[in-house]
């Protein structure tokens, strides 16, 4: 199908083609996006309780996030450290629940069922439920641990507990990474294991020969849309912990995420400019991340399929 | 031929019939205004009142041809999200309703002073508790009128009284000899460890607790200071200066310190969460035997039932002598920005007649705020807990902290709303002991929202 | 096969077997305790200590009214009596069966008596108590339409991205990710006066539309799947006269089921549960999706934690039985290379 007429070169024709196919994203970026996102730069410079149109425009809302505002480097810290712990902690049990339930163990779909329906459960139930697991006193991981002698803490009563314990219960919906893992492990040809095992490699090299590099840029986009959404954690923090003492920020303030303290200050304290000051501060950080992140990637990420951009 | 001069007729005729529709004057068709109506501050968004208060629309549509109303709902953990959404995407409701104190404080300058209304229309007020007029007569306007007011009252388990044959709190007002000090006393008597000591005695051993005397207050902390001779709102009568590392606000917090962790008489926040899992309030196990709570907690009721047999006593006095029943409140509020705001109060009179009162306030859970209405009240409920004395609630109102409210506004609400609870969950989940430092802490911070606000609005 | 390879894939599997069922129970315990939650009574969801078994406090009826049943000691034998009232610390008990037959006792040295019953009512009641089938039908259309639209927009883009080269392609895909890394919070109100502009509001169309134009989380998952695939294959196709759409359709797409399968059932999921856009694009209960409805048996002031985990059980059941049967296009087996070697 000749769509573009001979007289544009290859490469421009290339690029045309590639323009059209994103084109829906595109269209729906300009009808649907960008507006919006211009508009809350716009506040962040401003003063906006949302019920009158923004005044006072200027730099004060950035000058005092980054000089007067503790409660901007506490939110910061919580949220970096539960990032830090929970993006490797995810990306490694996902994928080995994933490698697990490749394996022809009997009744595949229904141990992969269980362990998705976490993740398919509405977020209000899961508060609730999530109450049963951390109790102290009658909850499972503390029997689990008293068998072992342990004797659990707090855990999301406990400001020194609530975010270790909202890490483990990150894992528990692990099932959707594993899906992701799952079907790339599942798209890797096993002619390459056949071959290789021709030639005489074990299970270990296979594993690290075979299946890591070609499931690279699966791992690549788990750890990306990883840092993406840990630094914006908030609707099972919210839920979980808005009916804790302490109201949003839980006990002592020991769940106030970045995102919580966001809500916080632009539906509670009417305050959208100084909300929108400190998205688009996260916005930058969370870029300069996922860029770092990016051009690592150039070294321990294969595409079968690469093209080289020029 | 027939047949076409029986067209021709017809023809004519419809010719005929046109001209004169399009001669004769038609009678002007006005659209009713519609009023709606935002649920979301409070109660009304479950289920069963739904359905009950759109069949109130229904019966309101049918009988008025002028204005229709809608009911809209939000749930409350979002309501101030959808409620700004609106505001500011110009699709203002007409009425907010319920909506309580807090309410009206978080969107303080959105509603209209209804008092050249009530005094127009010669609104008869003086059915309404007076304390409950009050609490709506804010600095500069007057923003609603009562539906329901929700008192405080101690409840406590008369099985866990009986056991430890301890003497039950009184139920009237103006017993002396009933304070927090007598509170306290009892409380430890009721206070048992896994080994039937109780907390008085010298064997008592605090880490295995088997039932607690006292389940606190379950209000936000700002109903706790009125109780010690202070102010609920923690600051100066003009909103300038805090005042919360020291009277009301100190002792109030210390008291909550010592009845937990020197007294143990209330579990604490982590005891709370790891024992009473999921409850609204620890009372419901069985294993509390008081505590003071708003009349709203009887949505819990049947809870209470299923923890033994309960009943209600009066509130107790402060060391200075202070008896306050902390009390919420339902009333409406009309937006400044409601483009029908005449029919918006014309509804909201309509919803408050006696006898739609009466009905509201059975789908809300409130006491209507209309002195007639308090006895048929206290029947209903005692139709259902034949045990225990519902005059007790209607005696609270008398003692109700009206003015200041603890729900009333201040600058930087919430902030300074986050700030206060966030002190209190210090105290309870004993992250920290030293009460002092936490109310010093407190104050500074607060001390610092409010220099914010008034630097921006001089 | 070498038995010590033999032995340590027998290890491997009993290890295996042991971290999964480990990681059921984890896992499963909590599902077991919204079903029993489900069924408890209205006035004893949370007790002290939390109750796996379903279990009511007796009443029996005596002359219309009904009375709590107790075990008590009268006279040295334990009988069980109905309390009818109570004097302070004295109750006057009866017997159900001869409510002449009274006694008068200390309340406190009987016990109410419970049996265990299950009440399946809990979830006719949960269905009935909202506009179910309105609920369901507008759910089905978010879902449904949602789904198609996302599912064609993304593998379009993704696509896109993936087998095209051009000086703009990088910096077009940095700026698709990084509309995903603004919290949404700050661009709510924006993008609500937008969709109010066009005459949206309390339609069910910001729901559906958005979807198709793509999303930067399906765009990149799929985008990072294509680029796995080897090239020769479109080469092949393309010496063949296949244009990019030709290609697009019998050579990328049938090598992609697993990606796809995924991003259809997170599609799908993620439009069955998600209650927040429903809440406030939404204002007509006419208009509601069952995760709104789901969210008002969760209103404060109200005890209807029964209700609550019984409607969300109901709402967990179609996604999880969708996943399970989904499950065959994710075991492709043999995964057809063609080219290599």
């Amino acid at each position: 199908m000749k769509l573009f007429p001979k007289s544009i070169s290859m490469r421009k024709r290339e690029s045309l083609w590639g323009y059209l196919f994103i084109s829906p994203w595109i269209i729906g970026f300009l009808l649907f996006t960008i507006g919006p996102m211009i508009a809350s730069l716009v506040f962040s410079f401003a003063d906006y309780d949302i019920i009158s149109p923004p005044t006072n425009f200027g730099l004060s809302n950035y000058i005092k996030l980054f000089t007067n505002d503790p409660d901007f480097w506490h939110s910061l810290g919580i949220t970096a450290t539960y990032a830090l712990l929970a993006i490797p902690l995810n990306l490694v049990f996902g994928f080995a629940l994933a490698y697990l339930l490749n394996q022809k163990v009997p009744g595949l779909a229904f141990w992969r069922t269980i362990f998705y329906i976490p993740s398919v459960l509405a977020g209000v139930a899961v508060a609730i439920l999530w109450g049963l697991i951390f109790n102290p006193k009658y909850g499972i991981l503390n029997w689990f641990l008293g068998l072992f002698g342990i004797h659990g803490p707090g855990w999301l009563s406990s400001p020194d507990w609530a975010v270790p314990a909202l890490i483990l219960m990150s894992l528990w919906s692990v099932g959707g990474g594993m899906i992701i893992y799952l079907a790339g492990l599942q798209s890797i040809p096993t002619t390459f294991y056949e071959a290789a095992q021709l030639d005489g490699a074990n299970g270990w090299q296979q594993f690290f020969r075979i299946t890591i590099p070609l499931m690279s840029p699966v791992i690549l986009y788990n750890l990306i849309i990883g840092i993406i959404g840990t630094f914006q954690y908030f609707t099972e923090v919210y839920v979980l912990t808005s009916g804790l003492t302490g109201g949003p920020g839980g006990p002592a303030k020991s769940t106030l995420f970045y995102n919580v303290y966001l809500y916080s200050n632009a539906f509670r304290y009417m305050n959208m400019g100084y909300a929108s000051a400190l998205a688009w501060v996260l916005f930058v950080i969370v870029l300069l991340l996922t860029l770092l992140v990016f051009r690592s990637s150039a070294a321990w990420v294969y595409y079968e399929g690469e093209l080289q951009n020029k | 031929m027939q047949r076409k001069r029986i067209s021709t007729v017809l023809a004519v005729l419809m010719a005929i019939s046109m001209v004169i529709t399009a001669c004769t004057p038609k009678p002007v068709v006005t659209e009713p205004v519609k009023i709606t109506i935002f649920v979301g501050f409070g109660a009304g968004s479950d289920p069963d009142s739904q359905e009950a208060l759109n069949t109130i629309a229904g019966e309101f549509n049918a009988s008025h041809t002028d204005l229709q109303v809608e009911f809209m709902y939000s749930t409350w953990e979002e309501h101030t999200t959808k409620f700004s959404t609106l505001l500011a995407g110009d699709l203002v409701p007409d009425l907010a309703f319920p909506i309580g104190i807090q309410g009206i404080a978080e969107f303080y300058d959105e509603w209209i002073d209804v008092s050249p209304y009530i005094l127009r229309d010669s609104y008869d007020t003086t059915d309404f508790y007076g304390p409950s007029l009050q609490l709506l007569n804010f600095n500069e306007k007057t923003i609603g009128l009562p539906l329901g007011v929700y008192p405080s009252v101690t409840f406590f388990n008369e099985d866990l009284f009986d056991a430890a044959s301890v003497a039950y709190p009184p139920q009237q007002y103006g017993d002396s000899s009933w304070t927090l000090q007598k509170m306290v006393e009892i409380g430890q008597q009721l206070t048992l460890d896994e080994n039937g000591n109780n907390a008085a005695s010298s064997s008592f051993d605090p880490t295995k607790i088997a039932q607690w005397g006292w389940g606190g207050w379950c209000g936000p902390f700002r109903t706790v200071p009125g109780k010690f001779g202070g102010n609920p709102l923690g600051m100066s009568s003009d909103f300038k200066v805090a005042e919360m590392d020291s009277g009301g606000y100190l002792e109030g917090m210390q008291f909550l310190y010592d009845s937990i962790f020197n007294w143990h008489i209330r579990p604490s926040s982590i005891d709370e969460g790891s024992t009473f899992t999921g409850m609204d309030f620890t009372f419901e196990s069985g294993k509390v035997a008081m505590f003071e709570c708003f009349s709203w907690a009887s949505y819990a009721f049947p809870n209470f039932t299923t923890g033994g047999n309960w009943n209600v006593a009066s509130v107790p006095a402060g060391p200075y002598g202070d008896v306050v029943s902390p009390v919420n409140a339902d009333t409406f509020a009309i937006p400044a920005h409601s483009t029908h705001p005449d029919q918006a109060w014309e509804v909201a009179k309509w919803m408050m007649e006696p006898d739609m009162q009466n009905r509201l306030c059975s789908i809300f859970g409130c006491i209507p705020s209309r002195k007639s209405l308090a006895g048929g009240w206290i029947d209903s409920m005692a139709a259902e807990y034949p045990n225990v004395d519902f005059q007790v609630f209607i005696d609270s109102i008398d003692y109700m902290d009206a003015s200041p409210n603890n729900e009333s506004w201040v600058p930087a609400y919430s902030k300074v709303w986050d700030a206060t609870e966030n002190a209190m969950s210090r105290i309870l989940s004993g992250e920290s002991s030293d009460v002092r430092q936490v109310m010093t802490d407190l104050q500074t911070e607060v001390q610092g929202y409010l220099d914010e606000y008034w630097a921006a609005h001089p | 096969m070498i038995p010590s390879k033999r032995i340590n894939e027998g290890i491997v599997r009993i290890l295996s077997t042991i971290l999964l069922s480990i990681g059921m129970l984890i896992v499963v315990t909590p599902l077991v305790w919204m079903l029993v939650s489900a069924l408890k009574p209205r006035d004893a969801v949370n007790t002290f200590p939390p109750q796996w078994i379903p279990t009511d406090q007796v009443k029996v009826a005596i002359n219309g009214k009904e009375y709590f049943l107790y075990d008590i000691a009268v006279n040295g034998e334990q009988r069980q009596l109905a309390l009818l009232e109570k004097n302070g610390a004295i109750g006057i008990f009866v017997n159900p069966q001869n409510p002449e037959e009274s006694y008068n006792l200390s309340v406190a040295s009987g016990k109410r008596v419970t049996q265990i019953k299950l009440h399946w009512e809990n979830f006719v009641l949960a269905v009935t108590k909202v506009p179910f089938g309105r609920y369901i039908l507008n759910t089905l259309l978010v879902v449904v339409f949602g789904t198609i639209g996302t599912v064609a927009s993304c593998t379009l883009v993704a696509y896109g991205f993936a087998r095209f080269r051009s000086k703009a392609m990088p910096i077009l895909f940095l700026l698709l990710l990084s509309t995903i890394m603004l919290p949404p919070q700050v661009t709510l109100i924006p993008t609500f006066i937008v969709f109010k502009k066009i005459g949206w509001y309390d339609t069910l169309l910001p729901l559906i539309i958005p979807a198709f134009f793509a999303n930067a989380w399906d765009v990149f998952l799929l985008r990072q799947f294509f680029m796995t695939l080897p090239t020769e294959l479109d080469d092949a196709a393309r010496i063949d006269g296949c244009g990019p759409f030709g290609i697009l359709w019998h050579i990328i797409i049938p090598q992609s089921y697993p990606v796809i399968a995924t991003v259809t059932i997170f599609t799908v999921i993620y439009a069955w549960n998600d209650f927040y856009a429903p809440l406030i694009y939404l204002q007509n209960q006419e208009h509601w999706t069952l995760a709104l409805g789901l969210q008002s048996f969760n209103a404060v002031y109200t005890n209807l934690g029964n209700l609550l985990m019984a409607a969300s059980t109901l709402m967990v059941i179609p996604p999880i039985l969708m996943f399970f049967f989904a499950q065959k296009l994710f075991i492709q087996g043999v995964v057809i290379s063609g080219i290599k070697g």
